[in-house]
């Protein structure tokens, strides 16, 4: 008689959940200080969001020149197999429980993970139309931006013939640009805001060259159209999205919904890891991307969506130090806990705790999401009136972070808080 | 038996309409060795008024006595308790609380009682406000007193309306999907000549289970004064993490007007806010609006302000094809073989195994030589997953069967390659992203097709052996992507 199959058990040191910059970086700098660290990734293709974005942009801080993403995440695969990082693909977690076993499927059956450290990677995604509550028929037509990179970088197919794009941040710009270069016509980006989220080069280099309308402070009331899209209806709309003239309609037949990324949060909730719902339900990390429960860290756009591969790379590598930590002197529990608080005009602060292991911090870089948009902005982080440490952006919005670099020493007894003033956005 | 049919027409009996009562019909009517046809505009069964409801399986307690919706429902409920196992049709005896929020709504709680009463449902119960509030956390804290309905039940509605017509199909019953009807004659020999939009379809009875034009279908047949009149509903989804506040549905007091916008779990594990009740005159009009949304979430919240800070990860629109009569209308006209089942409202999932057996009684009246509602029909092909229950993916004997099943594509529901692949080859073939949607539930979680769209658009192209290009949403006009992209190079400027 055939033996029933069971769940295989196996052991291992640490487990990275998701082959992203993130999760590779963390994988990579771990093999390197000479942790064997197991990586499980869901996609046929690691590399994270990066291996679907055929447009350049990535690259500049861990390879020292621009490439494409799709280049970017075979350099960062490559790089953690030379390390002696194993990935295995097309697996999917289904489970993570607070004392780190892991349940995985692929097709070659269950495995349950038991590791002594376990790195949560997952990333981050956009959010979809009915998350918006965008009001209309349902008809096919309407996307996001990463299932047209996927289309279109996998399956060599566009999305539509005549497109518009809702929102601005740096990902609709490229996406107007490789959409337009493809052969769509790019009828309009449309921007609730009254300013562009992305970069004022990118608004150049994708937009402008290709004589590509940016509609700011406009809004998509209604989607149009049975079976497939047959436009969109926007208004020109004040600061509350309330529409100050009468709407007129743009023929398309391609919606994107672009931007507004959410942390890929569904494992943090499901193990109950304590979350920060000023990320939108990332988990909270200290300054080493340990999370509240023991061992287990988190780091990338699941702690902080949607900030560029380079930065998410960045998190990985240094989660890995603290891994590397947690694993050869295990902590006491003894260790003193600051809070991190967002201030005035700021929405978000990640880390959201320090965990002091003695009288001195290693380096630590705050990533700060302001709220609203701000002009010549200065970040202060403030502890019970003392100034820690402080810093400059020429311009601040809330879907990207600015960063502030602590001193290594400063007062421990009571929550940081950092704050950010500038001037109001257009 | 022997069939009575001259081999001059198509059909015995011809359902037009592939919704939940237009299944039911079919698959009791196979019982029988007659030649059943259904006919539907759409391009998968359900597509009406059976896609966009709340799901739920009512117990009729609420239903006007006397009136033969109060009788099928509550026949309707206890044939789902018996049917549903052997059709994989999930059944969540959640119970519902009907919430009083103020005194006046609490003196009504005892006239709903007293309905509940004379339809049979008997096993009511009156609550105190601590009562309610320990078996309704959520709710709001203002409640003054509640009515338990503990057999009130949850079910699917997809799952419920595919499974009536696989089990039709494997009895022999043949769908003509994508016909619309566009009139009705007679042939020479005297049967009904249906006209669509893809050629004539003749048969001897006509069934009308057409939902939303019932009218014009009954007009075409020789029946005339059936007026159908859509009224709209909108309703938001909730993510997972609401299900827990929400042990069984929550119901407002009903006003004249409409049963009002209710708070339910699903049998998938979300939550259902809505319906709006609005009355429209396009009855393609599925459009969801910012008004509706705005009122179905604060009707919602009204019952259960723990809700508010839940995600809402999908929003809908229903029309239900509601009759000024105020009750179903099932009419059998001998003279004109004609067969009307119209005017089935919100509760016609709940009422539709009643309301096949009831078309066939009548029929049997009528002297038709049909078998009994206890013949036994041939069994369907069992579902590897029922809403609610652990995917294939997680069941380690059907990975190791077939590795399919461990190939995940949708993350937030965990549908794999091997459902996808399921649907496409059951009965009843999924051909359309949607029809993917409503058997499997990829592409309806949390980030709705962000991460799993193309993935599954590859499995279908390879399943249904057409190219990406020619997969739909919902049928033709409904193109899921566009053309293939021009090669790099091309059209470089700036």
């Amino acid at each position: 008689m055939a033996e029933r199959p069971v769940i295989a058990e196996r052991e291992v040191d640490v487990l990275v959940i998701g082959a992203g910059p993130a999760g590779l970086g963390a994988a990579t700098r771990l093999a390197e200080l000479g942790v064997a660290p197991l990586v499980l990734d869901r996609e046929p293709v690691p590399g994270g969001l990066p291996a679907q974005c055929e447009h350049p942009g990535f690259g500049l801080w861990a390879f020292r020149r621009l490439m494409a993403g799709r280049e970017f995440a075979a350099r960062l695969v490559e790089r953690a197999g030379r390390a002696g990082v194993r990935i295995e693909s097309e697996t999917t977690v289904l489970e993570v429980t607070p004392e780190r076993t892991v349940l995985a499927v692929s097709p070659s059956g269950l495995v349950r993970y038991r590791a002594q450290a376990l790195v949560l990677a997952t990333g981050c995604r956009e959010r979809p139309r009915s998350a918006r509550l965008v009001p209309g028929p349902r008809p096919a037509g309407v996307f996001n931006t990463g299932v047209v990179q996927r289309l279109h970088t996998f399956l060599g197919l566009l999305p539509g013939c005549e497109v518009v794009i809702v929102g601005s941040d740096d990902i609709s710009l490229v996406a107007a640009r490789t959409l337009a270069q493809a052969g769509c016509r790019v009828a309009a980006v449309v921007e609730e805001r009254p300013y562009r989220q992305g970069y004022l080069v990118n608004e150049w280099w994708s937009l402008r060259s290709l004589r590509i309308p940016l509609r700011l402070g406009h809004r998509v009331l209604r989607i149009l159209g049975d079976g497939r899209v047959r436009g969109v209806e926007v208004a020109p709309c004040d600061a509350e999205g309330v529409p100050t003239s009468s709407p007129y309609e743009i023929p398309c037949d391609t919606v994107i919904f672009s931007g507004e990324f959410v942390p890929e949060a569904t494992l943090v909730a499901q193990a109950r890891i304590p979350a920060d719902p000023r990320t939108g339900g990332g988990p909270l990390v200290d300054q080493d991307f340990q999370t509240e429960l023991p061992g287990i860290f988190a780091c990338g756009n699941l702690v902080h969506a949607a900030d560029p591969a380079d930065y998410a790379l960045a998190d990985g590598e240094r989660a890995a130090l603290g891994v590397w930590r947690y694993l050869s002197s295990p902590p006491t529990g003894n260790e003193r806990v600051q809070q991190v608080l967002p201030g005035t005009g700021v929405r978000a602060v990640v880390p959201q705790r320090l965990r002091w292991y003695g009288e001195r911090l290693d380096p630590v870089t705050l990533a700060v999401r302001v709220e609203p948009a701000q002009r010549a902005v200065r970040l202060r982080a403030v502890v019970s009136g003392t100034h820690w440490g402080k810093a400059f952006a020429p311009a601040a919005k809330p879907h990207r972070s600015v960063y502030l670099r602590l001193r290594p020493e400063g007062p421990v007894d009571a929550p940081l808080t950092v704050e950010a003033r500038g001037w109001p956005f257009a | 038996m022997v069939s009575v049919v001259t081999a001059a027409c198509d059909y015995d009996y011809l359902v037009v309409g592939a919704g939940v009562i237009g299944c039911a019909i079919a698959r009791e009517l196979v019982r029988s060795p007659v030649r059943v046809g259904v006919v539907e505009q759409a391009w998968d069964v359900g597509e009406g008024a059976s896609k966009a409801n709340s799901s739920l399986l009512h117990t009729g307690f609420d239903a006007k006595p006397g009136t033969r919706e109060a009788r099928l429902v509550t026949e309707g409920w206890r044939l789902w308790q018996r049917e549903a196992p052997e059709l994989d049709v999930p059944i969540l005896r959640t119970g519902a609380v009907m919430l009083a929020l103020d005194e006046e709504q609490a003196r009504e709680l005892e006239r709903w009682r007293r309905n509940a009463f004379e339809n049979g449902v008997t096993d009511v119960e009156l609550l105190a406000r601590d009562q309610v509030l320990a078996l309704a956390p959520a709710a709001n804290p203002s409640v003054v007193g509640g009515l338990l309905v503990p057999r009130e039940s949850v079910t699917c509605t997809f799952t419920a309306t595919v499974a009536l017509a696989e089990q039709a199909a494997v009895n022999g019953a043949v769908f003509h999907f994508g016909h619309r009807v566009t009139g009705v004659d007679r042939s020479p020999d005297g049967f009904h000549r249906v006209v669509t939009d893809r050629g004539h379809i003749t048969t001897r009875w006509l069934i009308d289970a057409a939902g939303l034009w019932a009218d014009e279908i009954a007009r075409w047949a020789g029946a005339d004064g059936l007026v159908i009149a859509p009224r709209k509903g909108e309703f938001l989804v909730l993510d997972k993490s609401a299900r827990a506040k929400v042990p069984l549905i929550h119901l407002p007091v009903p006003t004249p007007i409409s049963k009002g916008i209710l708070v339910a779990p699903t049998a998938n594990g979300n939550v259902l806010l809505g319906p709006t009740a609005e009355d429209v005159s396009d009855k393609r009009d599925l459009a969801v609006t910012a008004s509706g949304l705005q009122r179905a979430r604060e009707g919602a919240l009204r019952l259960a302000p723990a809700l508010a800070d839940e995600p809402v990860i999908a929003t809908y629109a229903g029309l239900r094809p509601a009759s000024p009569a105020g009750d179903y209308m099932i009419e059998i006209h001998p003279r004109h073989r004609l067969v009307l089942a119209a005017g089935i409202r919100s509760t016609g999932l709940s009422s539709a195994p009643a309301v096949a057996r009831e078309v066939v009684r009548g029929l049997l009246e009528a002297g038709e030589p049909l078998a009994s509602s206890e013949s036994p029909l041939r069994p369907r092909p069992r579902r590897r997953w029922v809403p609610g229950l652990p995917r294939p993916c997680s069941r380690p004997e059907l990975v190791a069967a077939d590795p399919a099943y461990g190939r995940v594509l949708c993350l937030c529901e965990l549908v794999s390659e091997g459902e996808i692949r399921d649907a496409v080859r059951a009965p009843i073939p999924a051909t359309t992203l949607d029809a993917v949607k409503k058997r499997t539930w990829a592409m309806a979680g949390r980030c709705q097709g962000f991460y799993c769209t193309a993935a599954i658009l590859q499995v279908m192209s390879r399943e249904l052996r057409i190219p990406v290009t020619g997969l739909t949403k919902s049928g033709p006009g409904s193109p899921v992507v566009g053309p293939p992209a021009e090669p790099p190079g091309r059209h470089r400027h700036g």
